[in-house]
């Protein structure tokens, strides 16, 4: 049986190739004894295309103490120039929106608090402070409108904020009063919040704990002020015992534009006990209700975890999830695209990082060309030092 | 319902006929007369005194099965974050017992409530181990031995945390003895003690180690 399903695995797998062709990859920043590259934040979102510039942003830990950096480059260039964008004793979760026309928006948490910062190629604007006691950043830009998310400690508990900034030249600044998302009173945790733009309005999801386990909570609004009744995102199965425990586990939810209209949400998912964590997707055709649970990889990634799920999609209604998973022995990235009706491709390796060593944590995000653009962590065994990687995936057919 | 995977066994949560014990529905009973002891002069007054205690058990008792129940660490145990249990483990050359939970987790509650509530096991883990509690879907960091500053979660894809809980023991530098995953009874907890603090995980892995000593 096992052999039968090898064999029609090998027949179908020529014909779910992936839709995008990788270049050769090269290293953003290369391997230095005691440093260590993380692609760690709320929704994954480390590297943004602008006009015809790429930019990475991550976070680099030394004996314990991380800073963020930025690196850019020309889309066809083939070195990126580094800029440290933190200060502080220690810095980090850093994400990044393109502003278009090669501009760029970071925010990261510095000590605590919560910043941002425009960056140009090798021009940083001031860094500015968004708020105090808070943390995991998010953002998102269409046009003119740019927005923040983020997690911040009120009474007690962390819950998500959300802001509308504006730009004054190479300076950023909140536009408006910092809102809650969710205007209940905050019970307990409100974590690793993303949001995406659409013409119909403001999407945020976000991790939630008050149900005495991790629920993911989406809410929407068309003005960007009222918020909906958040709703659940994550498909809730019915518990297993009425004795024990709250229920089951789901985390890093990532969103973004999909479409002309529409959102797509992405995380993981704990809701079979025997696959660790597995990758789920939702769509919102019309940005504001979503449709059913998708389960993102095949069957072949079950009884193993998969972790560091990233999401890109587009306006043209490209979508590609990535991620990292071992079932070859060591991790490795493995992509997948939806196929319409629920269903998603087969999971392709992807060719350029996979094989011997770690290939891990990535991001991605598509060009204007539909390019992927692709960064993840590399090193030889799980405690070795780390480089950071970048390829251009081009697509095969438009 | 029992299963395995390749981390280790699972026990089912279910009672001895498969079925699962339903909740008590909880009453939303008044305490009632507890205002007729505001009055002066009972007010204070022992008798009152024993009214307002013998409302405040009645409401716990009713109320208790309906309060959070988090699958959070076992209560009375001085768990630490891992950066400070670290430390500990260094400064007092004692080994590590590291256990790695999820917010709401069944199968931690069920470990926390049958194995953990025994006395004579939190004597002997406390004795024998710096404790540490690591949240299996937290962003709060960490720092390895080697300077590599992560989340909890990521220590989580290091340790190959497929499930919850995950119980690890470690040397007082980090490196991992052992780990086992699922449900484990006060034996499972006793034997592993045996293992590692015996010092036999040296010599043989932990199979060998229950073959020869049931």
């Amino acid at each position: 049986m096992r052999l039968a399903a090898w064999i029609f695995a090998l027949l179908v797998v020529p014909a779910q190739a992936a839709p995008w062709e990788f270049s050769a990859p090269f290293d953003i920043t290369p391997e230095q004894p005691g440093v260590f590259h993380q692609l760690d934040s709320a929704g994954r979102k480390h590297i943004a295309v602008s006009g015809d510039t790429v930019a990475v942003v991550w976070e680099e830990s030394r004996g314990g103490v991380s800073q963020v950096t930025v690196a850019f480059k020309p889309l066809s260039a083939k070195v990126f120039s580094l800029h440290r964008v933190s200060g502080g004793a220690t810095a980090g979760v850093p994400v990044i929106a393109p502003l278009g026309g090669g501009r760029f928006l970071l925010a990261w948490e510095q000590d605590g608090d919560l910043h941002a910062r425009v960056a140009e190629a090798a021009v940083l604007g001031p860094p500015v402070r968004l708020a105090q006691k808070a943390s995991l950043p998010s953002l998102a830009a269409l046009g003119k409108k740019i927005v923040a998310v983020w997690s911040e400690e009120q009474a007690g508990h962390p819950r998500i904020r959300i802001a509308h900034l504006m730009l004054d030249g190479q300076r950023v600044s909140v536009d408006g009063a910092v809102q809650d998302v969710d205007v209940a009173p905050p019970k307990a945790g409100q974590l690793y919040p993303d949001v995406a733009l659409t013409p119909a309005g403001v999407s945020v999801a976000w991790e939630d704990r008050r149900e005495g386990h991790t629920m993911l909570l989406h809410t929407v609004s068309k003005d960007g002020q009222r918020f909906g009744k958040p709703r659940i995102l994550n498909e809730q199965l019915s518990k297993r015992s009425e004795v024990y425990g709250k229920g089951t586990g789901a985390a890093r939810v990532a969103l973004a534009r999909h479409g002309k209209r529409g959102v797509v949400a992405m995380w993981l998912d704990k809701r079979n006990f025997l696959e660790g964590y597995d990758v789920y997707a939702g769509f919102a055709r019309d940005g504001a209700r979503f449709g059913r649970n998708e389960k993102v990889q095949d069957d072949f990634g079950s009884n193993i975890s998969q972790w560091h799920a990233a999401l890109a999609a587009d306006s043209r209604g490209r979508v590609a999830v990535v991620w990292d998973d071992d079932r070859d022995g060591t991790a490795d990235l493995w992509l997948a695209w939806p196929r319409g009706a629920g269903q998603w491709s087969e999971s392709q390796p992807v060719p350029i990082a996979s094989g011997p060593g770690q290939q891990s944590s990535p991001a991605m995000t598509f060009d204007a060309a539909g390019n992927l653009h692709l960064i993840w962590v590399e090193r030889e065994t799980l405690e070795a030092p780390t480089r950071l990687r970048y390829a251009v995936g081009r697509p095969l057919y438009n | 319902m029992s299963g395995t995977s390749k981390q280790g066994r699972f026990t089912s949560l279910g009672t001895a006929n498969g079925a699962f014990p339903l909740r008590r529905p909880a009453s939303r009973k008044s305490p009632g007369r507890t205002s007729l002891c505001t009055r002066s002069p009972l007010r204070g007054s022992p008798i009152c005194r024993g009214f307002v205690w013998f409302w405040l058990a009645i409401v716990l008792l009713v109320f208790a099965p309906t309060l959070p129940v988090y699958a959070d660490p076992p209560e009375n145990y001085p768990f630490l974050s891992y950066d400070d249990g670290l430390k500990q483990a260094r400064a007092q050359d004692k080994r590590i017992f590291l256990y790695f939970g999820r917010l709401g987790c069944g199968w931690c509650d069920k470990t926390n409530k049958e194995s953990f509530s025994d006395p004579a096991l939190r004597a002997l883990y406390i004795n024998h181990y710096v404790l540490v509690y690591v949240d299996a879907e937290s962003g709060k960091r960490l720092t390895l031995p080697s300077g590599e500053r992560i989340t909890e979660m990521e220590l989580g894809v290091r340790m190959k945390a497929f499930a919850t809980p995950l119980f690890a023991w470690l040397e007082p530098d980090g490196k991992t003895i052992a780990k086992v995953a699922g449900v484990q009874t006060v034996k499972d907890f006793r034997d592993y003690d045996r293992f590692v603090y015996g010092g036999e995980y040296r010599a043989k892995d932990f199979k060998q180690f229950i073959a020869e000593n049931p």
